[in-house]
């Protein structure tokens, strides 16, 4: 097989474990105010990436990684080059904000052509939006097979052998050349990039496109390209429903256990 | 929007699922605004499809019955095969609305689904819509509710396209439920697409198996943790509770980001959907994202320490405090026996 591209989208999201409680919802938008949060790669394209960096042990070209999102996303796009990718590019633009699933589906879609591929990785799902839908909508854009919640992937003479678990169900997949593939986030921690994996970023091809670098219209990007809307947030209700259990600890045991004890749910059936 | 809605329905040991049944009442809703008709889609065994269908729509039957044998043979009816067919429903859809034009398309969550929705709103140059867990009509649109943000955000398809919405176990319809529909429905065989280099498809090696139910998804009793553990020293009291019961630990997103819990113990949107009997909540907000893991029928009993924590919103039961006052004296009286007071 001939050595081909690997993109890896990278979704720029608000670190999770530095963002709690501050993220905020911009009125005029309906949309996640992330400025001030620090951005990082998104958990589960983290293994995708990982994954792709693996391939090239088995003839893979090229890594490149593709993320969009405002330009403090820069960050998050390098992190990805000390991963391992061997070229960054980071799609930002005024013209991007607001994008619903298929509108960034379509930018990223738009973005890929460009560089060229023999495959798309993605994260099955993001941390913040986290709708499922820009992979499956991307393969669709790009008329590619989609492999669903990747967890392993190896490539063969007759393209990519994953092993996914959708719908309940697991087992292996094949798929030709060029595939789209989404994975999902595992049971270990990504690897974290190495300080040579820092410092040989640095001297790595880094490049910002506009929109108009992806031949990306103004009608086709951001809230204008995006045919769904949201309306408005609602609060959570306040409503409560629950009888409080009041007393001292030895009370609130005892309560517990008769409703433990009426469900039958006790394993000695009590 | 204008026209019919279809309704994608998942079959399972040979009958529409109790999500079909959501659907075909949300759908009938639409439909009664629209002037369409609705349309069922089953992807599945010719012969016995229809009768199985349609004691699974709950009153609700569609116009027509679109019957198409989509994975059957691959590995077998509902096998990994049908979950990787979904462009190919969508294909076999698309070919449909030739005859027909589609308001809307109802599909419930999960990978064929997933799959077929993309494939149909990119065609169709129409609106997606992922973990919608109501919809509700707002006098001049539908809106589609989806958690976010800690709360619900409506959301809306002001375009001409048809409107491509995932709806979650359990999703609902906002007002007035529509008119029973008893006619029964016409039924139409459509041939599977042929597969194309464009599917995935099962390969050698062991053969697909459904993933066994685990311990969380089978267990009665469910304790589900979460930040309020506060560290590690907290979680082990909380996963030692849940030992002394013989329940299962499930656990929030964020206690799984912790590292504290697996992957494979987080209860919600991103992760799995239980039932037990009863789930024991020890530290958990109540976010919607968290609790649409949780099934309807599920006693829930909350321990927290903020009054007005949106958990006891969804609680049966409620204990205001810090759990570690409240839980060592619970397994204490466990191990102790039967309670005597
Ligand atoms: C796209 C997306 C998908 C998501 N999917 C999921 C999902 O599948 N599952 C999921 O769980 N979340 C999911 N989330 C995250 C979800 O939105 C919430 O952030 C999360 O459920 C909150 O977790 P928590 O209740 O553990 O933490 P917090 O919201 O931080 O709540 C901790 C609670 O503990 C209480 N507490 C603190 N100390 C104590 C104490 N000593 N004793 C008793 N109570 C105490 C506090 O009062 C508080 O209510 C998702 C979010 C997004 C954006």
């Amino acid at each position: 097989m001939e050595p081909f591209t690997i993109i890896v989208l990278i979704k720029p999201v608000p670190d999770p474990r530095k963002s709690r409680g501050s993220v905020a919802i911009d009125p005029e938008r309906k949309t996640v105010r992330r400025q001030g949060v620090p951005l990082t790669i998104n958990l589960a394209d983290r293994y995708a990436l990982e994954a792709a960096v693996a391939l090239k042990a088995s003839g893979v070209g090229k890594v490149v990684a593709v993320a969009m999102g405002p330009p403090d996303a820069e960050g998050a796009a390098r992190e990805a080059l000390a991963i391992g990718a061997d070229e960054a590019y980071l799609l930002s633009d005024r013209l991007l904000a607001g994008s619903d699933a298929v509108a960034t589906a379509r930018a990223l879609a738009a973005a890929c052509r460009r560089v060229g591929f023999g495959a798309v990785f993605a994260g099955a799902e993001s941390s913040d939006a986290g709708t499922g839908l820009v992979g499956p909508t991307m393969a669709a854009l790009l008329g590619l097979p989609h492999v669903p919640h990747c967890r392993s992937i190896a490539l063969g003479d007759r393209g990519f052998e994953a092993e996914v678990r959708v719908d309940g169900r697991e087992g292996r997949v094949r798929a030709g050349l060029p595939a789209l593939v989404t994975f999902d986030r595992l049971d270990r921690p990504p690897k974290s990039p190495g300080f040579a994996g820092v410092v040989a970023a640095r001297s790595k091809p880094f490049t910002v496109w506009t929109a108009g670098d992806v031949a990306l219209r103004a009608d086709e990007a951001g809230m204008a390209g995006s045919p769904t809307v949201v309306r408005e947030v609602r609060p959570a209700s306040t409503a409560k429903r629950a009888v409080i259990i009041g007393g001292d600890p030895e009370e609130v045991a005892t309560r517990v256990l008769a409703v433990l004890a009426e469900k039958g749910v006790l394993s000695d059936g009590r | 929007m204008a026209g019919d809605i279809w309704v994608m329905v998942r079959m399972k040991d040979g009958k529409a699922d109790r999500a079909a049944r959501d659907a075909m009442a949300i759908a009938s809703a639409m439909a009664a605004r629209t002037g369409g008709q609705v349309a069922a889609w089953v992807f599945g065994p010719e012969g016995e499809a229809p009768a199985a269908a349609s004691e699974g729509f709950g009153g609700y039957a569609p116009d027509r019955l679109y019957v198409c044998p989509l994975g059957a043979g691959e590995d077998g009816p509902a096998g990994l095969g049908d979950a990787l067919s979904g462009r190919r429903a969508a294909v076999a859809m698309l070919a449909r609305t030739e005859v027909a034009e589609v308001g809307a398309v109802l599909v419930p969550e999960g990978q064929l689904a997933l799959d077929a929705a993309a494939g149909l709103a990119v065609a169709l140059g129409g609106a997606v819509v992922a973990h919608c867990r109501a919809v509700e009509w707002s006098g001049r649109e539908w809106l589609y509710l989806v958690p976010a943000f800690g709360g619900l955000a409506a959301i809306a398809c002001p375009g001409s396209g048809p409107q491509v919405i995932s709806l979650v176990a359990g999703a609902g319809l906002v007002g007035e439920p529509a008119e029973g529909r008893t006619k029964a429905p016409e039924v139409i065989a459509v041939q599977a697409p042929a597969p194309s280099d464009r599917d995935p498809v099962v390969a050698g090696g062991p053969s697909p198996v459904a993933l066994p139910s685990d311990a969380l998804e089978t267990a009665r009793l469910v304790v589900a943790g979460g930040m309020g553990a506060g560290d590690p020293s907290g979680w082990r009291l909380i996963s030692d509770f849940a030992a002394s019961l013989g329940a299962a630990l499930g656990a929030t997103r964020p206690a799984v980001d912790e590292g504290w819990a697996p992957a494979e113990a987080m209860i919600g949107q991103s992760g799995k959907r239980v039932e037990p009997e009863v789930l024991i909540s020890v530290g958990v907000s109540g976010d919607l994202q968290h609790l649409v893991g949780v099934g309807e029928g599920t006693t829930v009993i909350a321990v927290n320490s903020d009054p007005d924590a949106p958990i006891f919103g969804r609680a049966d039961h409620g204990v205001v405090g810090d759990f570690r006052r409240f839980l060592p004296a619970i397994s204490r009286r466990v191990k102790s026996g039967p309670a005597d007071g």
